[in-house]
């Protein structure tokens, strides 16, 4: 089966899995979300979603950070065809191809070789393929010509072209047995012990087992926790009625969707926060009524302007971070929002400006 | 006031060079920026501002420069800033700040001009631009609920700035579009105008001259030496507004920009403008010039020792061409160190005021014909020397007490030709200790 037709066989058990402090992949086997452990970073709770599913809160229920595994419970609708680990023993040379999100570039499929399939490192064997993974591939998985998940793309080496490594079947198949033989389905596997640990029998974060201090337990414990300014933006948004997990890219970025408008709120390191949205492009006549329109309106509003940038209309909210407050940021946030679909409908239904295209749900 | 000054009264400032202020910035500005700051503390709105706009006047030969008026009421401050030909008008009251400034009539608009603008509003950070029943102006809206003088300074500091910079690039972009509300600039007087016009003509065809005399293989940075001086040099000196600034700004932007043209394309590309700066009618030339108020300065200020590379760079490559017998570049490039400092970097206000003197005697010429006394004689090779030391005795003296360790130079400097005397200086600017008690 070549490439292409493999990832559209599949695509529906891809998974793109988003925490404040990155993206990663994952994949559906049973009915659980396959991914790396440190794609879910010792959170609890996670947004994912496919190619099926719009972007949800699940729960991580097994943290493996030995094998850097992670299990998330899958609860939405069935692929149509679903992933299998193989059985089948990997070779050398054998072709392979890694799926996922590398750099947010949703569903990409990158053919590649084992060059060995059993590279020892510490303690653990991996495959290692030729095939140029990234950033977001983490958690994705590695399957050879039939389709079958013969890994879980793990890590690359820095720094060097094409060196990817992939934890092998066996080990996934090995957790998830012993995985779901557990009773409790919050677990944690002591990288010291390797005991699954039920992790309400966690205490002061150290292994019940054997007594080395958990840091997954910790993290877990204490959770995603914003400060300062971030932490004031989520309070505005959760003022709003937004749903921040759902709606946070990273610890300074979240999106927020509001019928046909969609909008960014960046916080950048400079201490600039720029709320914007991305309204319609210029339409392709009558556009000095279309200028005319935004320069008028920009002298009504108090806390927003429009612009353009390339070809796009764009509603902006900027701040200074030592300058936002809970009032103000409410108020300018919540016009932004309103304003932005209001002015986006404007825009297309009365000036035949054009609406714009969107990729796929991120 | 040095005992030096017995021999020569300081002669005062009567005109503006180079890009900001040109001015000194309050005596007490520190102490007035954080009475503000105490003000904003407390909630003192109207008091902090008014105290905050304090911090901001500037002087010129101990006179304040108006550029920024202000009338307070109980509750509300009315103030004005000025930036060249943009008018900053605003009002200010317990809860908000709002400013704007007008820049052209509404009607007069192309579409090339709202697009201009609506891309600008996406670059600018607190100011934007929207029309009003008659014109298109540009707006600031701040809430005072944590407002401090730092945090007001980059807002004020960026309607001022970039309103100045858009209507000097429309009137050069749109030439047949008016810019508003300039009534506060002055013209030039016809005879200042004058002589600019003359020397930008003199300084053009000594340049020329000198590129015909270069040697006629691998020439191409000695001729880069001389364009860019003789562009940073029209810049300082004769201080053009409107088109001739803009062009010529371009004009330097596109010679450093780093990209895939070599040096004898960049030369070719200034030699055009230079040409057709050389074309200009006096009538035309004398409409690129006016006198105005400044507040705010356009460069960041730069780091002492990036400076110091830059010249040390520059004497390295000085030291190259006298090794392999160019010496007909040197004085050349002795002068552009200076102009290319000023029109980079955002010099501390000594230096500033150090590199001036150095500039006043490598163009005794033009300072003369400006009424003022020459620093260097030409014709016989001889300084002013007196005076030179005095003015650097003056400026060192002025800035001792914020800086206790700036030691004066003036035993160290060469006077034995132009050349040494610029190396030395140079070499001495480098020692200088900045270092605040």
């Amino acid at each position: 089966m070549n490439t292409q037709l493999i990832l559209d066989k599949y695509i529906e058990n891809i998974i793109q899995i988003m925490t404040p402090y990155g993206t990663g992949t994952g994949f559906i086997i049973g009915d659980l979300i396959i991914t790396n452990s440190h794609v879910v970073a010792g959170l609890k709770e996670v947004v994912i979603s496919s190619k099926i599913i719009k972007r949800s809160i699940v729960d991580v229920i097994y943290d493996d950070p030995f094998y850097d595994l992670a299990f998330i419970k899958y609860n939405f609708k069935e692929p149509k065809t679903k992933f299998i680990l193989t059985k089948k023993i990997v070779q050398n040379g054998d072709t392979t191809i890694a799926i996922g999100h590398p750099y947010g570039l949703n569903y990409t499929a990158t053919e590649g070789i084992v060059s060995r399939a059993s590279r020892l490192q510490d303690d653990l064997e991996y495959i290692q393929i030729d095939a140029a993974i990234n950033p977001g591939n983490s958690g994705g998985p590695l399957l050879n010509d039939s389709g079958e998940v013969i890994g879980v793309n793990t890590f690359i080496i820095q720094n060097a072209n094409n060196l990817g490594f992939s934890l092998p079947y066996f080990y996934i198949q090995e957790a998830i047995d012993i995985f779901l033989a557990q009773t409790s389905h919050t677990i944690i596997k002591c990288p010291s012990c390797k005991n699954l640990i039920d992790e309400k029998n966690i205490q002061k974060d150290y292994c019940p087992e054997c007594g080395v201090k958990l840091e997954v337990a910790k993290l877990r414990r204490k959770g995603y926790k914003p400060t300062g300014a971030t932490k004031l933006l989520e309070e505005i948004l959760i003022s709003l009625k937004v749903n921040v997990t759902l709606s946070r890219r990273s610890q300074s970025s979240w999106r927020v969707d509001e019928g046909s408008a969609r909008i960014d709120i960046n916080y950048y390191e400079n201490g600039i926060i720029i709320g914007d949205s991305k309204l319609c492009a210029i339409p392709s006549q009558n556009i000095d009524k279309v200028y005319d329109y935004l320069l008028a309106e920009n002298e009504n509003f108090s806390y927003l302007q429009f612009s353009i940038n390339e070809n796009s209309i764009y509603l902006s909210y900027l701040i200074v971070d030592s300058s936002l407050t809970l009032k103000e940021g409410k108020t300018a946030l919540q016009r932004l929002i309103q304003y932005a679909n209001k002015y986006d409908d404007i825009l297309i239904n009365e000036f035949g400006a054009i609406k714009q295209k969107k990729d796929e749900e991120d | 006031m040095s005992w030096l000054d017995f021999f020569q009264t300081t002669q005062t400032l009567k005109h503006t060079f180079g890009r900001g202020i040109n001015a000194n910035i309050s005596s007490h500005e520190e102490e007035l920026f954080l009475a503000s700051l105490e003000a904003f503390e407390k909630q003192e709105i109207l008091k902090a501002y008014e105290l905050f706009f304090e911090s901001l006047i500037n002087y010129t030969n101990e006179k304040a420069n108006d550029n920024i008026t202000y009338q307070k009421t109980d509750d509300v401050l009315n103030f004005t800033i000025y930036q060249g030909c943009a008018k900053v008008t605003g009002s200010i009251t317990k809860e908000h700040l709002k400013a704007e400034v007008i820049i052209i009539k509404k009607e007069i608009a192309s579409v090339a001009l709202k697009r201009y603008i609506l891309e600008r509003n996406y670059q600018l950070t607190y100011a934007y631009y929207f029309t009003d029943d008659k014109f298109i102006k540009l707006k600031l809206y701040q809430d005072n609920i944590t407002m401090s003088p730092q945090k007001i300074f980059f807002p004020l500091r960026e309607i001022a700035l970039n309103a100045d910079y858009d209507k000097e690039y429309i009137m050069s972009e749109f030439s047949d579009i008016s810019i508003e509300d300039i009534s506060h600039v002055s013209k030039l007087d016809t005879q200042e105008s004058k002589i600019k016009y003359d020397f930008l003509q003199e300084w053009i065809e000594k340049a020329k001259a000198k590129i015909i005399l270069l040697p006629s293989n691998d020439n191409a940075s000695m001729q880069a030496f001389i364009f860019l001086h003789l562009l940073f040099k029209i810049d300082y000196l004769l201080v053009p507004k409107y088109m001739v600034a803009q062009k010529l700004s371009k004009s330097i932007l596109n010679y450093f920009a780093q990209d895939i043209t070599n040096i004898e394309f960049k030369n070719e590309e200034i030699k055009e403008y230079i040409d057709e700066l050389q074309k200009i009618s006096f009538e035309e030339f004398e409409k690129n010039f006016y006198n105005a108020n400044y507040t705010f300065n356009p460069t960041e200020k730069s780091s002492y020792d990036d400076i110091i590379n830059f010249i040390n760079e520059s004497l390295t490559k000085i030291r190259w061409y006298k090794n392999n017998r160019y010496n007909q570049i040197i004085p050349t490039i002795y002068k552009y160190i200076a102009f290319y400092t000023l029109y980079n970097y955002g010099l501390n206000p000594v230096l500033r005021e150090l590199i001036h003197i150095l500039v006043e005697v490598q163009n005794p010429e033009f300072f003369e014909k400006l009424e003022y006394k020459p620093l260097y004689d030409i014709n016989i090779k001889t300084f002013s020397k007196k005076i030179i030391l005095s003015k650097i005795d003056t400026i060192i003296a002025n800035y001792q007490n914020r800086y206790k360790s700036l030691e004066n130079f003036t035993q160290e400097l060469n006077f034995s030709s132009l050349n040494e005397f610029s190396n030395s200086f140079y070499l001495q600017i480098q020692n200088l200790n900045f270092e605040e008690i």
